[in-house]
C-alpha cells in the first residue's frame, strides 16, 4: 500500500497534539492510547480527501478523534457515569508516565471521572476553543455550549475537591 | 477554584513524551491501513470460500443423485440462499465499515444510531424466525438424504429418519436461536449506549 500524501502527514505532525490529548482523556492505559492513536490516524487519512474547509482542520481533527474514541470505548466502561462523586482510580501507572506531576495527575483523574460527553466538552474548554468551534465540533447550538461547559466545569471542580485538590 | 486555574492546570499536562515524528506517524498509518486491508481481505476471502465450498458440494451431491428431482430442487434452493446470504452479508458489513467519523459528534451519533436501529429492526422482525428454521431444515434434509442414500420422497416414510431429523433439528435450532439472541442483545446494548450519549448532547 502506498501512502504518499505529504500534505496529510504534515498536517498530522503539526496537529498530533489533539490526538494525544483526546486519547489521554478517554483512555487510561498506554496500550489503549497507542491503539486509538493508530485508529484515529487511519480515520483521518480516510476522510482527508473529503476535507473541504482547510481553515477548520483543528475542528475536523477533534471531531474525528472524539468520534473514533467514543466508538472504541466498550459499553461496560461506559455505563458507569459519575456525575458528582468520583472514584479515585487505581492502576494509573501508565498514565503517570505521561503526566508531568501530581497536579496534572489530579486533573486527569478528575477528567477521567466525568462521563464521556463531558470529557469532550471540558477538553475543548481547557484547550480554549471558542464557543463557535465547540458548537461545530460537537454539533450543538452555540447557546447550548455555554450551558454544557458550566455544567461540566462544576462537576470537574467537585471531582477535584473530592480528590483533595482545589478549594 | 477559578476557571483560569483549571486552564493553567491543564497546561501542565505534558504530552511531549507521546509526540511522534512524521516518519513514525507514517509508519503507524501504514501499519493500520495494512492490517485493515488484510482483515477486509480475510473476511471477504473466507466468506467467498465457504460459500464456494457449500455450492460445490451441493452441485456434486446433485450430480450423484441426478435421478432424485426433489433432492436437486432442495439443493438449488440452498445454493441460491447461500449466494444471497453471501452478497447481503458482505454488503452490510461494508456499509457498517464505511460509516465516516468526520462529522460533528451529535450528527455522527445520530447516524450511527439510525444504522443500528435499522439492523435491530430487521433482527426484530419475524423473518429470522421463519428463515433460520427453513434453511436449517433444508440443510439437514439434504445431508440426511445424501448420506443415508435414500430418495428424498422416502424420507418421511422411515421412522428412524424422522426421529433423527427431529432430534437434529431441535438441537440445531436451539444453537441457532441462542447465537441469534446473543447478537441481538449485543446490538441492543450498543444502541442503548449510543442513545445515552446522544441524549447527553
Amino acid at each position: 500500500m502506498k501512502i504518499e500524501n505529504n500534505e496529510f502527514l504534515k498536517i498530522l505532525t503539526k496537529y498530533q497534539g489533539i490526538l494525544h490529548k483526546v486519547s489521554l482523556i478517554y483512555f487510561r492505559n498506554k496500550s489503549d492510547r497507542e491503539d486509538i492513536l493508530q485508529e484515529i490516524i487511519y480515520q483521518l487519512w480516510k476522510s482527508f480527501p473529503n476535507l473541504k474547509n482547510k481553515d477548520s482542520i483543528g475542528s475536523w481533527i477533534y471531531s474525528v478523534s472524539i468520534n473514533t474514541s467514543l466508538s472504541r470505548i466498550k459499553k461496560k466502561s461506559l455505563v458507569e457515569y459519575r456525575d458528582t462523586v468520583p472514584e479515585i482510580s487505581d492502576g494509573l501507572s501508565d498514565l503517570n508516565k505521561a503526566v508531568k506531576d501530581d497536579i496534572s495527575e489530579h486533573l486527569l483523574n478528575a477528567i477521567h471521572n466525568l462521563d464521556d460527553i463531558n470529557k469532550s466538552v471540558i477538553l475543548l474548554y481547557l484547550e480554549e476553543k471558542s464557543y463557535d468551534e465547540i458548537a461545530a465540533i460537537l454539533g450543538v447550538s452555540k447557546s447550548n455550549v455555554g450551558v454544557r461547559i458550566n455544567r461540566a466545569k462544576k462537576i470537574l471542580k467537585e471531582n477535584l475537591k473530592y480528590l483533595n485538590y482545589g478549594k | 477554584m477559578e476557571n483560569n486555574e483549571l486552564i493553567k492546570l491543564w497546561k501542565t499536562v505534558d504530552i511531549s513524551k507521546e509526540q511522534k515524528t512524521e516518519k513514525e506517524l507514517m509508519l503507524l498509518l501504514k501499519f493500520k491501513a495494512r492490517s485493515i486491508l488484510y482483515k477486509h481481505s480475510a473476511i471477504l476471502i473466507a466468506s467467498a470460500l465457504i460459500s464456494l465450498v457449500i455450492i460445490t458440494l451441493l452441485i456434486l451431491a446433485s450430480f450423484k443423485r441426478f435421478d432424485d428431482s426433489l433432492f436437486i430442487i432442495n439443493n438449488i434452493v440452498l445454493g441460491i440462499i447461500t449466494l444471497i446470504s453471501l452478497i447481503f452479508g458482505i454488503s452490510s458489513w461494508y456499509r457498517l465499515q464505511k460509516s465516516a467519523t468526520d462529522k460533528p459528534v451529535k450528527i455522527w451519533l445520530k447516524e450511527k444510531i439510525a444504522l443500528l436501529k435499522n439492523s435491530e429492526k430487521s433482527l426484530a422482525s419475524k423473518l429470522p424466525f421463519i428463515f433460520i428454521p427453513f434453511i436449517y431444515f433444508l440443510t439437514v434434509l439434504s445431508i440426511h438424504v445424501y448420506f443415508e442414500n435414500i430418495q428424498f420422497a422416502d424420507i418421511f416414510k422411515d421412522e428412524e429418519s424422522v426421529f433423527g431429523l427431529l432430534v437434529g433439528a431441535t438441537v440445531g435450532l436451539f444453537v441457532s436461536f441462542y447465537i441469534f439472541k446473543k447478537i441481538k442483545k449485543q446490538l441492543s446494548e450498543n444502541l442503548a449506549f449510543l442513545e445515552k450519549l446522544y441524549g447527553r448532547l
